[in-house]
């Protein structure tokens, strides 16, 4: 008989299925998240209820007991996708608690080798889109980006988008997991968006958006066409929310260059 | 002319140059300050050809009053010719800046009237982005050569990083193909900055706030296969200006036909491989601690097409191999072909806490393929591999024999008297006095 432990989906339930297995003296065999959840023939279920006392306990045991670096860890691989990220994150504070800080450093050992796998995805797509998003200027200033990522990677990228844009609010959409990373000039906090309203675009959005798709042509050097190489550094699937790639010209977009062509020069 | 049509020509006329990295400076954001630079490095986009865009790469202006035969923007080229404003560009870098499209500018141009004039235009721009703009993203200008050390500072002080085109890696080269451009115009300033950042690292310790001086260092570039320099040249050159002018990169940029001078090879393929192998070595320097001496020898001048210049080491070096992953250190780890930093750093750090086996290392994301040959891990071989230098070189170039065409030749295929008259005597005696095809 295997046991799984399901908690809701949350990082706080997450925690509390951990500190649970603990009080209980059980070793479960997986922990899951209740979405999705498909209970196989022989596996016991133990639903945990999310207590948040008990999250700031096993947390708070993780930065202490391990290190600080296995805090991180955690969290990163939480943020992930992945259906397996519950079970590898409790062996993986299971084997901390046992060896201490050692365990960040035991790259071979399996509970290790498992979150790590986990860590490295998410790491590289926050990464590839920390470098792939493009904003567009809205008619009310606000900067807004698309994207649709495998992992909730938004609270990891606003960080560097603060520290980079602090002049300018912006909107970051996660539109596979409908959510928003918001910065309002002054801080900024995550909210759950499944439908957005968009105002317009600011009048030299189309401006830019043609300069830059043209740009991105016109650099390439034509003797070294290269498809295989630029689509192993920047994977199809990031290309549908690029500037450079989703810019089309349309009728509309030539009406509107038009109109706007005495204007531009004032604009940044 | 309207921005767009600047932006084509002044964009066309900069893609040939190689460097597009934003690295080597970190800089936080602070407040009414738009944008911040990132130690590491950021690539927005790569082009059709896989390079990386990182920076908005374009000319000041592509008028330029020499006659350089390999370059696109030569007096004597016929193409169209456009120049922005100081103003034009700083807003169009703002611009594409906000919206996340690049990490900063890299400003190059072509010589309007005089070195110095032009200068000042890059300037005025620099300084509007700076002043007027609070712009705090990444830099990269190029000084021109001839340029008076006043302005050199200033640019420097604007800038993040700042580079001299060193265009070809001898003197004979260059004094063939670019007159219009002595030695001493290139070295004067790339002594000057290397200089300038001592001398500004000095004040940075008296003075906290002191105003930097090129925080991300210097840069320069080469066309490689333009002329007869020897792979063994180029990479002694790119070893002394690591060590003499302590550059942070040297870039090379294989040939592509675009002049028509008699001076020049004609239908000549772009040696790709060669420049790879040229990269692979100048990593070897920069990053392993390699010789250039290690990896070439006057007697061996040109890079093995077939094999990377690491394996080439090892393999005549077999009496240092095998090594044990669970015993060598990190140096000697690091010389094992197939094996870098981050795979040295992961096994100097697992195997404190196991013993590691071929499995191990394989779940480690370390990459045999290469690194088999030439350790053993836990005493054993990995099964199957005989530590035979036939065998181990067969194995190695078994891929590149097997693809068709894809060796280009890796030797110079000029045209013959006055190549012959340069790389053949010239060359090694000036090796033997300068270090190099240049004094430096």
């Amino acid at each position: 008989m295997s046991l799984v432990y399901v908690y809701d989906g949350s990082f706080d339930g997450l925690m509390t299925a951990v500190f649970e297995a603990y009080a209980r003296r059980e070793r479960p065999d997986a922990v899951a998240e209740e979405e999705g959840l498909q209970v196989t023939f022989g596996q016991e279920v133990a639903y945990i209820d999310t207590d948040e006392a008990k999250a700031r306990r096993v947390e708070a045991g993780v930065t202490k007991k391990i290190c600080p670096e296995a805090h991180e860890k955690v969290w990163k691989a939480f943020l992930s996708s992945d259906r397996d990220k519950g079970t590898a994150i409790y062996r993986y504070v299971r084997r901390g608690l046992q060896v201490g800080r050692m365990v960040v450093s035991d790259l071979a050992h399996p509970d290790v080798l498992d979150i790590d796998r986990i860590c490295r995805l998410v790491g590289r797509e926050q990464h590839l889109l920390t470098e792939f998003l493009r904003f567009s200027r809205m008619e009310n200033g606000v900067f807004y980006a698309k994207i649709t990522p495998e992992h909730y990677v938004v609270p990891m990228m606003m960080p560097h988008f603060v520290d980079r844009y602090c002049v300018q609010p912006f909107l970051i959409h996660d539109a596979t997991h409908g959510l928003c990373g918001v910065y309002d000039m002054k801080s900024w906090y995550m909210v759950e968006a499944g439908e957005i309203t968009l105002p317009e675009e600011s009048w030299d959005e189309l401006y830019f958006k043609r300069l830059w798709k043209h740009f991105y042509e016109t650099i390439a050097i034509r003797e070294r066409i290269n498809p295989r190489c630029r689509r192993n550094h920047m994977p199809k699937k990031y290309w549908q929310n690029m500037t450079e790639h989703n810019f089309v010209e349309t009728p509309k977009t030539r009406a509107m260059d038009a109109r706007q062509k005495g204007m531009v020069g004032q604009s940044q | 002319m309207d921005v767009m049509d600047k932006l084509t020509v002044l964009a066309d006329g900069a893609k040939y140059d190689v460097a597009c990295t934003s690295s080597g400076a970190n800089r936080a954001g602070q407040k009414g300050v738009l944008g911040n630079t990132f130690a590491a490095g950021l690539c927005h986009s790569f082009a059709a050809d896989g390079r990386c865009i990182s920076l908005l790469k374009v000319l000041m202006s592509n008028n330029c009053v020499y006659d350089c035969s390999y370059c696109v923007n030569r007096r004597s080229n016929d193409v169209p010719r456009a120049a922005f404003t100081p103003r034009e560009l700083a807003d169009l870098v703002v611009g594409f800046y906000r919206r996340n499209y690049i990490e900063g500018l890299f400003l190059s141009s072509g010589v309007l009237k005089n070195p110095d004039y032009t200068m000042e235009r890059m300037i005025e721009c620099l300084r509007l982005l700076r002043e007027e703009y609070r712009f705090g993203g990444y830099i990269h200008a190029k000084t021109i050569p001839g340029a008076s050390p006043e302005l050199v500072r200033r640019i420097g002080m604007l800038a993040d990083r700042i580079s001299v085109n060193l265009e070809l890696p001898s003197e004979a080269s260059l004094n063939l193909l670019c007159p219009d451009k002595p030695k001493a115009n290139i070295l004067a300033p790339m002594g000057q900055i290397r200089d300038g950042i001592r001398e500004n690292s000095r004040d940075m310790v008296v003075y906290r706030h002191a105003p930097q001086f090129a925080p991300a260092g210097q840069s320069t570039q080469m066309i490689i296969g333009a002329t007869p320099d020897t792979d063994f040249q180029i990479v002694r050159l790119a070893e002394s200006l690591y060590r003499k002018y302590t550059l942070k990169r040297v870039f090379y940029s294989a040939y592509i036909p675009i002049g028509t001078s008699a001076l020049l090879p004609r239908n000549q393929p772009v040696p790709l491989l060669r420049e790879h192998r040229l990269y692979q070595a100048d990593f070897l320097i920069r990053v392993y601690g390699f010789g250039a001496g290690e990896i070439l020898s006057e007697e061996a001048p040109h890079l093995d097409p077939l094999l990377d210049p690491k394996c080439q080491w090892a393999l005549r070096h077999l009496d240092l191999f095998p090594v044990e992953v669970s015993t060598a250190d990190h140096d000697m780890l690091l010389r094992v072909p197939g094996i870098g930093p981050i795979g040295a750093k992961k096994i100097v750090t697992a195997r404190r806490m196991s013993n590691l086996r071929f499995e191990d290392l394989k779940k480690l994301n370390i990459v045999l393929k290469r690194a088999q040959y030439f350790i053993t891990a836990g005493g054993r071989y990995m099964p199957g591999v005989k530590f035979e230098p036939g065998f181990i070189y067969h194995n190695l170039t078994a891929d590149t024999r097997r693809a068709p065409g894809a060796l280009p030749a890796m030797t110079f295929e000029g045209p013959a008297p006055e190549a012959e008259q340069l790389s053949l005597f010239e060359a090694p005696r000036q090796l033997a006095l300068m270090g190099g095809g240049f004094a430096v």
